[in-house]
């Protein structure tokens, strides 16, 4: 079995490949979700934190002022400005004309509880232009009876962790998804091999190759080893059912050929004598070729049966078919001759095909006799052999009859015989032959109109170029 | 000739040691291939028939064990299957022909007679002459009593086929065989025709017809 480059538009379209590919979805789906709702949660739970924390300051102050009076605020708030230089915590103390006592900013308007007052928060002196302007504050406010005291926690490092939180999803999402679309496209890959060895196997058993079996030592069972066991069961079955096949037919075939032998060790001393009446003389004769007759009849069906299940070997080599059909041709044109047709051969160019050179010429010249059989003389018939972009073929055109379209399939089966010409000689086997053969080498007959006349073709699908074994 | 004769089938096999007798050559009669091998082991046979299907061990094996041990006589094979490989196999085994029951006994014989002088390649020879007919070889002429005969590529290839076997009968299989190179039987009369053209060009011109048919035989040019 040749290695066939196998296109990515087949793992793309693989049944794992989708498989993988819907998961891949659902697991991003789900990471974004889960992702967003972190986010929410962890920036509430960030914002009543440092609320509180805010709260927290305030209330300390506000214990301070009720137990220390202003002066001890005013010492607080200035001790906690020192300690917080880069204002991530802000305290103010304003009093009730709105005149700033103590603190590192500048609020316009008072408020009590809970605020957010990134835009609205002034730094003072040296800061005014300071590295903390645009930061995100959440204060809280609260009145005591001399004014108010604000404190404020910055909330920068919500955003922070807000973008950290993010990032580390998109980045751990990222991983994931390469990591999981890597692994599909590696399994589907892997996957497309096996069907595909499978494939070849059942191809292969289609033309009569039944001992290969496919094995995977040290795999583990998964979908594919049990259908490929299954598959390895049958061809074993089929091989044994064509191993009894091939028992019968050579059983029947001595059966049936020692008598024959014995009869005919009978009949052909007499046959031979010459001095026998030429009545019975004539007879003889005749007895020994319907004789001959009952035995090709016979080989034929054996030979049929033999391609049918594949049980021939049937060789794969490069052979010209032009050449086979200039011998054919030339060797049956005397005979259309003397049968008063006309036989013409097209076979010009070189036409390589795969296949049996015997079988192949068998193919010809039964569709060359067919027509001769079959057309009332003069008849013209026409042997041709050419390539399409379909692959190659040949063809035997007659002028005769022709085969009305509905009986153009069932002419193709054994022993079918067309009313009009039962009388003619022939077993009905012909054809079936030829269509076997077509079929052993990836090929086809057609037999179209000819107008008048029958065009019976061979046709060798593209697929005959990998029959080499 | 001394021929052995493997055949399981008692009346068939007296029947063609009767007619090869009846020819001049001196038949023995085995049975079984066991006693085939025995008797080609203990003497000289100048050609051995092999039934292909015989009890104790079939033909083909027996023809294995023969030529391993390097018995060169010639071997043709009878067989009942005329199957597509069975001729293949049997060549490949080491036969030097091979027949599908029931067959003619002068299909054997002319087969016999094929592989008892089977045609040397003598390369000096360039023209071959069979009574008044000559065949030149290099320039494919053929001419009958100073007439020069104009032949088309096959009746040249049929001539040349009987001119180096004159007086030797060929079968109808045995010219399919090694002029079309076809193995299987064509329902037309191919090689009658043939027979008939080429005799057209030899004999019908001519008084003394050289290419004769033996009725239910097969050809023979008579020189």
């Amino acid at each position: 079995m040749n290695k066939r480059w196998r296109p990515w538009t087949n793992i793309v379209g693989s049944f794992s490949m989708r498989f993988a590919a819907l998961l891949s979805l659902v697991f991003t789906v789900a990471v974004l979700l889960a992702g967003a709702l972190s986010y929410i949660l962890l920036s509430q739970e960030l914002k009543t934190r440092l609320s509180n924390e805010a709260r927290q300051m305030a209330e300390n102050l506000a214990i301070v002022y009720q137990a220390d009076g202003l002066e001890e605020v005013i010492n607080a708030i200035d001790a906690g400005v020192m300690s917080t230089k880069d204002h991530s915590n802000l305290y103010l103390f304003l009093d009730n004309n709105l005149q700033k006592v103590a603190g590192n900013f500048e609020l316009a308007a008072p408020f009590s509880g809970v605020k957010d007052i990134s835009d609205s928060v002034i730094f003072s002196g040296e800061d005014r232009e300071g590295n903390n302007q645009g930061e995100q504050y959440l204060a809280f406010g609260k009145k005591v009876s001399e004014g108010w005291i604000i404190t404020a926690r910055d909330t920068s490092w919500l955003v922070d962790s807000r973008e950290v939180l993010i990032q580390s999803v998109a980045w751990g999402l990222g991983a994931a998804l390469l990591l999981a679309v890597g692994t599909a496209l590696f399994l589907a890959h892997q996957n497309e091999r096996r069907i595909e060895r499978l494939g070849a196997i059942l191809d292969s058993a289609a033309f009569g190759d039944l001992g290969q079996r496919f094995a995977e030592p040290g795999r583990a069972n998964d979908d594919i080893t049990r259908i490929a066991l299954q598959v390895n069961e049958v061809l074993g079955r089929l091989a044994q059912n064509i191993e009894n096949l091939q028992q019968v037919t050579t059983d029947v075939a001595h059966d049936m050929r020692a008598p024959l032998t014995r009869l005919r060790t009978k009949l052909e001393p007499h046959y031979l004598r010459g001095d026998l009446p030429k009545d019975t003389q004539h007879d003889l004769q005749k007895a020994m070729s319907e004789m001959d007759t009952i035995v090709s009849t016979f080989d034929a069906i054996l030979r049929l049966a033999q391609i049918e299940s594949g049980s021939a070997n049937i060789a794969r080599l490069p052979v010209d078919l032009s050449a086979i059909c200039l011998t054919m041709g030339e060797m049956l044109e005397p005979v259309a001759v003397e049968l008063g047709h006309e036989l013409t051969v097209n076979c010009g160019a070189e036409v390589l095909v795969n296949g049996d050179k015997d079988l192949l010429s068998q193919a010809i010249v039964n569709l060359i006799e067919n027509a001769f059989n079959h057309c009332p003389a003069p008849a013209l018939i026409e042997l041709t052999t050419g390539i399409t972009d379909a692959g190659a073929f040949f063809k035997v055109c007659d002028s005769g009859h022709g085969i009305e379209e509905q009986e153009r399939t069932a002419v193709l089966q054994r022993f079918y015989r067309l009313e009009k010409s039962r009388s003619n000689a022939g077993n009905g086997l012909g054809l079936s032959l030829v269509n076997a053969i077509a079929i052993a080498h990836h090929g086809q007959i057609t037999l179209s109109d000819n107008a008048p006349g029958l065009c019976a073709t061979f046709k060798f699908s593209r697929n005959n170029e990998s029959m080499i074994n | 000739m001394k021929i052995l004769l493997a055949e399981d089938d008692g009346e068939t096999g007296a029947y063609i040691s009767k007619g090869l007798n009846a020819e001049g050559h001196s038949v023995d009669h085995v049975l079984n291939g066991r006693d085939a091998l025995t008797q080609s082991m203990t003497q000289p046979y100048d050609l051995l028939i092999l039934d292909r299907m015989m009890p104790e061990l079939d033909g083909l094996s027996l023809l294995k064990a023969l030529r391993a041990a390097h018995n060169t006589a010639p071997v043709i094979l009878l067989t009942a299957m005329g199957g597509l490989d069975e001729r293949v196999d049997g060549l490949k085994a080491g036969a030097d022909d091979y027949l599908v029951k029931p067959f003619a006994l002068a299909e054997l014989s002319a087969r016999i007679q094929a592989l008892a002088r089977r045609p040397v390649l003598q390369k000096e020879v360039t023209e071959l002459q069979v009574a008044d007919l000559k065949l030149d070889l290099l320039t494919r002429q053929a001419s009958r009593a100073g007439h020069e005969i104009d032949l088309q590529p096959r009746e040249y290839l049929l001539l040349e086929y009987f001119m180096r076997r004159p007086g030797r009968v060929q079968t109808r299989t045995m010219l399919l065989e090694a002029v079309w190179d076809i193995h299987f039987d064509p329902k037309t009369s191919v090689v009658e025709t043939h027979i008939s053209r080429l005799r057209g060009k030899i004999d019908k011109p001519f008084n003394k017809p050289l290419l004769q048919t033996l009725h239910g035989v097969g050809y023979v040019l008579q020189p």
